[in-house]
């Protein structure tokens, strides 16, 4: 028997309820306006074609620990995320902890930029940025903080110049990329990347926004839209929503030649696992990575499955290997109530242990 | 009392209360005499927005749109179980002849068209994925977005391969005579367009037969779950339960070899009629002395080439200039000793006595 018992006053009392939600909540959605993220005082510090080094403004009257620390975001979607408003914002978390924050915000590529590789992302723009941080500290190596594709140039990066790297932070950071539950992976696969950025040139926002999309369809199109309903009525939530609906949509371009080196080295060939990713005159070889290596991955991430990045273990050089565990996706390791009260300040805490 | 929100003031609830009543009354009537009934709270739904919509700013009603479209199948799932109820408690068997119906128009495109209206709106919430595939294509073709739905009209069978095949030899006529080479150029594109519209409907078939897996699996499902002490009773949580068996089929489906094969193919399909139509357009340019998309690539890269060299040139005369700076000064060249003043005095003598005889 079908365990199903529906009367049809109250499927009228639902829909009745539905549409009162959704006349009354427009009023809300109209007055939202114009809705504010990457909320923490912070100053350009170095500039760049399209990219822009911050520093944020500690929160504590004296930074306690002595070692900056470089937040290097994806190239995909905005790094404000990790700021995204004041009671969710990672950047934060991490000032309280005592940390000097700097942030590298990589800007919209154009046109102009297609020919960038990724020899000019970790050799250029990071080392330079790292350079510049280093100087105005008087410090030999910083620490470094890579998320989701940030993370992996920051092994990169870390494995190329291991003598700039004080201590490294891997978040979300894909590093198998052919692990069974690799859902990005396997649609790339067969994909002709080199027709694909010949073709295109850049890499649209658009086509990154819908493939991501289409990874959970109905729930990311369509259910979550009806979920909204129940909450128009609270400003607060409205104001919520919309903001990470402004994230999720405000995707730059990939600039091409990066695009393809990262589809073709990455997710197509796991060289980064196999051997063999070259990154302008060197190879990087994540068993250069000799410095102590925090890894943080979410249980729930559909987009780095937690294997992805728990393969980091054992192919690093360094024999200070610590993971962090965080029960959540993708999104929620750096939004969530609960991200918001382990991440930073177990970032904090193990940086603190080797830094101070 | 009237609501100072003029998007959902209180009479209009009201009065759109008693529509639904006494269509529901109709419609009970209707169902003792066998005729179909209408699909009215959708109908509202649609009216009510179409009627505020253009008040609402373009941010907010995109994302009520969306919203508004999600309504539409939750409506229209409604609307199926009312229209089976008669006024008392929806019958077990409405269910099953539901996710019949279903079945059947997910296995016949030909039955698709002749569908309930209730049932089109509810079956377009599987079109999602298309949806979103279909906004990207339409940004990135060089002809109209819904070019591949021309091909095939609701309800008629797949573009035959048949005709298909026709079209393909129709494009693979050789060019004669002196316009030869554009005459190709056109019949590439269209070729490539033909393989486009294969690619895109062998996704879509994929799609349609991911729909009906989830319409199975829920009936399984619901089967599965008939011990339950607390049954299913709001229309919500149905649909809930639906979306996560629609959720668990795709990503079994997605993860798969077939799939990836599938869209590999079809970004592959589309990235050649861009690259085609870019080709064409590159052509047109040169004819008027306009510079061209390849052209412009090759100024870009050329430049970027360039700016690599100036900075490994910048890197390496800083290092040079740090090297030199933190270099120990380099040794000065000795200075003759300073002569014994007898031996001074004599040689300035001498150089006096050799600049007279100079002199003379």
């Amino acid at each position: 028997m079908i365990p199903v018992q529906l009367r049809p006053d109250q499927i009228l009392a639902e829909l009745s309820e539905f549409q009162t939600k959704l006349g009354h909540g427009i009023q809300n959605l109209m007055a939202a306006g114009e809705i504010p993220t990457g909320v923490t005082p912070k100053e350009a510090i170095y500039q760049e074609d399209k990219l822009t080094l911050y520093r944020f403004q500690p929160s504590t009257k004296k930074v306690q620990n002595p070692v900056p620390v470089l937040i290097v975001y994806a190239l995909v979607n905005r790094p404000y995320m990790t700021d995204l408003q004041e009671n969710r914002s990672t950047v934060r978390g991490l000032l309280e902890a005592g940390l000097d924050v700097y942030l590298i915000d990589w800007g919209y590529p154009d046109r102009a930029d297609r020919f960038l590789g990724l020899d000019d992302y970790i050799n250029g723009y990071i080392d330079r940025c790292v350079d510049v941080i280093r100087k105005r500290h008087k410090v030999d190596a910083i620490n470094i903080l890579g998320i989701c594709q940030g993370g992996t140039f920051s092994l990169c990066y870390s494995a190329l110049h291991p003598e700039k790297v004080k201590n490294l932070i891997t978040m979300v950071t894909p590093v198998d990329f052919h692990t069974p539950d690799n859902m990005l992976s396997r649609w790339v696969r067969h994909v002709d990347v080199d027709l694909l950025v010949d073709t295109l040139g850049n890499i649209p926002g658009e086509l990154l926004n819908a493939t991501f999309l289409m990874l959970k369809p109905y729930r990311l199109i369509g259910q979550k839209y009806l979920d909204m309903v129940d909450l128009l009525d609270d400003s607060s939530q409205v104001n919520n929503f919309l903001r990470m609906e402004k994230w999720i949509f405000d995707s730059p371009d990939q600039a091409g030649e990066a695009y393809r080196q990262f589809i073709k080295d990455f997710y197509q060939q796991n060289k980064l696992v196999n051997g063999g990713v070259q990154i302008g005159d060197a190879v990087a070889k994540l068993a250069n990575v000799t410095m102590p290596v925090l890894n943080i991955f979410a249980e729930q991430d559909h987009l780095v499955p937690p294997a992805a990045s728990k393969a980091l273990e054992g192919k690093v050089g360094t024999k200070d290997y610590t993971e962090l565990s965080f029960p959540g996706g993708h999104i929620g390791i750096y939004v969530s109530g609960k991200a918001q009260k382990q991440v930073p300040p177990a970032i904090g805490a193990w940086l603190d242990e080797r830094t101070k | 009392m009237t609501d100072s929100n003029p998007f959902s003031s209180e009479d209009w609830l009201k009065a759109q209360r008693k529509y639904w009543d006494a269509w529901f009354d109709m419609s009970r009537r209707a169902m003792e005499a066998g005729a179909p009934a209408d699909n009215p709270w959708t109908g509202a739904l649609e009216r009510w927005w179409q009627g505020v919509s253009p008040a609402v700013a373009p941010d907010a009603r995109e994302f009520y749109d969306r919203m508004v479209e999600m309504g539409r199948s939750y409506f229209s799932m409604a609307e199926e179980f009312m229209r089976k109820s008669g006024g008392s408690e929806v019958p077990l068997d409405a269910f099953k002849t539901w996710m019949d119906q279903l079945s059947e128009a997910l296995r016949n495109p030909a039955t698709r068209a002749d569908a309930a209206p209730g049932m089109k709106d509810f079956m377009a919430f599987w079109q999602l994925p298309m949806d979103t595939w279909q906004r990207f294509a339409s940004s990135v073709m060089p002809v109209p977005g819904d070019l591949m739905k021309a091909f095939q009209p609701e309800g008629a069978a797949s573009f035959s391969e048949g005709m298909r095949e026709h079209l393909d030899r129709f494009l693979s006529m050789p060019g004669l005579g002196y316009s030869r080479e554009s005459q190709a150029q056109v019949q590439d594109f269209g070729r490539r367009l033909l393989d486009y519209q294969r690619a895109y409907q062998a996704y879509e078939a994929a799609l349609s037969k991911v729909a009906l897996d989830s319409v199975d699996r829920f009936r399984a499902r619901l089967e599965e779950a008939s011990h339950r002490e607390q049954p299913i009773s709001s229309l919500r949580e149905l649909f809930n339960e639906w979306v996560d068996v629609c959720e668990e089929v795709y990503g079994d489906y997605a993860i798969s070899e077939e799939h990836a094969r599938h869209y590999g193919d079809l970004v592959n399909a589309l990235m050649a009629v861009k690259q085609e139509g870019s080709r064409l357009v590159d052509e047109a340019l040169e004819t008027m002395n306009m510079p061209t998309r390849r052209e412009v690539s090759t100024l870009q890269q050329r430049l970027q080439e360039t700016r690599r060299e100036m900075r490994r040139l910048r890197s390496q005369m800083e290092t040079l200039l740090e090297a030199r700076a933190e270099a120990p000064p380099p040794a000065q060249p000795a200075r003759p000793k300073a002569a014994p003043k007898a031996k001074a005095s004599r040689a300035k003598s001498a150089k006096s006595a050799k600049s007279d005889t100079q002199r003379t």
